[in-house]
């Protein structure tokens, strides 16, 4: 069943005088449970079309649909909420909120719910485990390693059961070691909680254990293969 | 983890940024409280000074016409004997009351034997205005403006007070024999013989040389009359004048109408004076407590809001709605009011405490003497600015953060 469909998705940015066309129609489709890779040269897109994905942006021209609906035909609550319920986000600046601790940005996301602090405690401290970090539960982000934070990041993704991650570069600030760490962290959450992802990188290096690789250029998607897996 | 604590440490980021704006809040607080307590105690001065150091009561009575004529016909405008003593039969009757006081202002001629100077008398009842005196709240018991010699008494009709100027300028002493000269109610010239019994300070400058007092008897006897010029009502507790004040409209109908009731508040012209001015200058205060204020929550706000631009984006992304986003900063706003009211409260309290221990004296132009200085802290007032500073920051905090809700998600995200 597709989850989210983009359609015919052209983003252009205002510059100078001119426009940047940072998407030129782009059509795209995710699954339930997929696990795809959207990769290319740096300005070819990766971000913008995350930024769609992750319904924090819309396209100039086409359409988004989020579970089969347009999510431009949402109020900007209607979208918040979604995101909320349905859409995970994993930054490449790990974007932690520092005055909270590894526990407390977990719990953020059900706490928008409105969910009590009691009640998401014990979620948030399951959903550490699962990222390896129950023992940091306490831990201010600053003293965290980019590793460790970018693992707080996705269990704090994952904490309302999203049925899709986007992740942007999430292993751009990372080394190599820790890079692949992070993407075989996802991928075995893929596995455990069926939860599709999506994520951008320029490293092809992190290919190995996708789905499905969307290969961007200029604007356009020039490849989309599937990778029987192994 | 709730929304409280995170807009709570979200202050302590920058703690030198939120502790000097809600010391700008106290400080405006403390200001506005501290002028605000000076005033009541300024207010409830003129009050008390004008009823009972005044000895006019919290109503007055005279005729119609009688201020605009005290001076060209004296006689015309009395209240009638026999009305006074029905009047003065009122306390027995309405409990509310405390004493009916006829009063009378007349002019004449001071004569002390080779010397002589017109003067300008105020009559009263000598145990009356040891009643006013007794009654008093804020100016203490048993206070009064004698310099020297004793007061007056019921018991000696003949005895008089003069001002210091007239002591002066007449050569007179305690114990001086004088005559009194003034057109009686029927335009006759009538003299009595009187002795000077006390020498008081004028309360102002220019009666220095023609005041003095003498019991309403003595008046009485110089004009050849039983009535009263004004008639004093003092009442037991304040909050019955409006009361107080139909039954004596009625009451005085009754007896044939042409009567003025004023209350206190009416008549002295020095509190009206005085509340409008100051009344003034709390609303400039108050003012400059909603500039200061408000500048500096919007600037911290509209600061913290810079920085944390990028933080509002993840909190976006993540689902958190507009009005989440307006509501974490309206929090933020909304606990530096609270800081600043309570930081506010407790420097009110050691202004009035160090005031209260000190007890600075100063002479208030109503009563012409020195009486230790007071703010009072009045609940109202802390209540209401404390209710006002907690919605002007909450205020101050909401317009920043509207804006900031509304930008967009990516362009947020990107802000470095
Ligand atoms: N806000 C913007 N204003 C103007 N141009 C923009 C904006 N955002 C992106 N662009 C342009 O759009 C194009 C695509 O940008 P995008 O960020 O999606 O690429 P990317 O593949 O993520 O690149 P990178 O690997 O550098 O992150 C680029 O040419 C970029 O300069
Ligand atoms: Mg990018």
């Amino acid at each position: 069943m597709s989850l989210v469909n983009v359609l015919s998705a052209r983003k252009t940015y205002p510059l100078g005088d001119t426009w940047i066309e940072a998407l030129r129609g782009v059509d795209l489709t995710i699954a339930e449970g997929e696990f795809v890779a959207v990769w290319g040269p740096s300005g070819s897109g990766k971000s913008t079309l995350c930024h769609l994905i992750g319904v924090i942006d819309q396209p100039t021209a086409g359409r988004v649909e989020f579970d089969g609906v347009d999510v431009l035909s949402l109020s900007d609550d209607a979208r918040s909420d979604l995101r909320n319920r349905k859409i995970g986000f994993v930054f490449q600046n790990f974007n932690l909120v520092p005055v909270l601790s590894a526990l407390e940005n977990v719990q953020l996301p059900l706490q928008m719910l409105g969910v009590t602090d009691s009640g998401s405690r014990k979620l948030a401290l399951e959903m550490l485990e699962k990222v390896g970090l129950a023992d940091h539960a306490s831990h201010w982000p600053k003293k965290l390693s980019g590793g460790q934070r970018q693992r707080v990041a996705i269990a704090r993704a994952l904490i309302n059961r999203p049925v899709v991650i986007v992740a942007d570069e999430p292993t751009a600030n990372l080394d190599s070691e820790n890079a692949q760490r992070i993407i075989d962290l996802m991928r075995s959450l893929n596995r455990e909680f069926r939860t599709s992802f999506v994520f951008s990188t320029h490293d092809e290096r992190l290919l190995a254990s996708v789905d499905r690789k969307v290969h961007l250029q200029d604007g356009l998607i020039t490849e989309d293969v599937r990778v029987t897996p192994a | 983890m709730n929304w409280f604590v995170f807009a709570a440490r979200n202050l302590l980021r920058n703690r030198r940024r939120s502790a000097v704006t809600i010391l700008a809040a106290a400080f405006g607080f403390a200001a506005v409280n501290v002028f605000g307590g000076f005033t009541a105690y300024m207010f409830d001065n003129l009050r008390d000074g004008f009823i009972y150091a005044g000895g006019n009561g919290h109503l007055q009575v005279y005729r119609t016409g009688y201020k605009e004529n005290a001076t060209t016909d004296p006689g015309g405008y009395l209240v009638p004997g026999d009305v006074y003593d029905r009047l003065t039969h009122l306390p027995e009757k309405d409990d509310r009351i405390l004493l009916v006081a006829g009063t009378m202002e007349l002019t004449g001629q001071l004569d002390a034997g080779d010397r002589a100077n017109i003067f300008v008398a105020k009559a009263f009842q000598p145990s009356h205005r040891d009643v006013f005196f007794k009654e008093s709240k804020t100016l203490g018991r048993g206070a009064s403006f004698l310099d020297t010699g004793d007061s007056l008494s019921d018991e000696n009709p003949n005895e008089i007070g003069i001002a210091h100027g007239v002591e002066r300028i007449l050569g007179l002493g305690l114990e001086s024999d004088v005559a009194l000269m003034a057109r009686t109610v029927d335009g006759q010239i009538n003299v009595v013989d009187a002795v000077v019994r006390n020498t008081f300070a004028s309360p102002s400058s220019e009666l220095d040389e023609k005041l003095i007092v003498l019991p309403l008897k003595l008046a009485q006897d110089l004009v050849q009359t039983e009535g009263v010029g004004r008639i004093a009502i003092l009442l037991k507790h304040r909050h019955d004048l409006p009361a107080v004040e139909q039954a004596l409209r009625e009451f005085l109908e009754a007896e044939g109408g042409g009567y003025e009731v004023k209350r206190w508040d009416e008549e002295s012209e020095l509190y009206q004076l005085t509340k409008k001015m100051f009344n003034m200058i709390f609303g400039i205060v108050f003012f400059i407590l909603i500039v200061i204020v408000s500048m500096s929550v919007m600037n911290t706000m509209a600061m913290a809001i810079i920085e944390r631009t990028t933080e509002i984006g993840t909190l976006r992304a993540l689902g958190l709605r507009r009005a989440g986003v307006i509501q974490l900063f309206a929090m933020e706003g909304t606990l530096i009011g609270i800081g600043g009211a309570m930081a506010g409260l407790l420097l009110s309290v050691i202004v009035w405490a160090t005031i209260k221990v000190q007890a600075p004296m100063w002479t208030p132009p109503t009563i012409g003497r020195k009486v230790p200085l007071e703010i009072q802290l009045v609940p109202e007032y802390l209540l209401m600015t404390s209710v006002f500073l907690i919605v002007l920051t909450l205020a101050a905090a909401i317009l920043p953060a509207r804006k900031a809700s509304s930008q967009g998600i990516v362009e947020a995200l990107g802000h470095v």
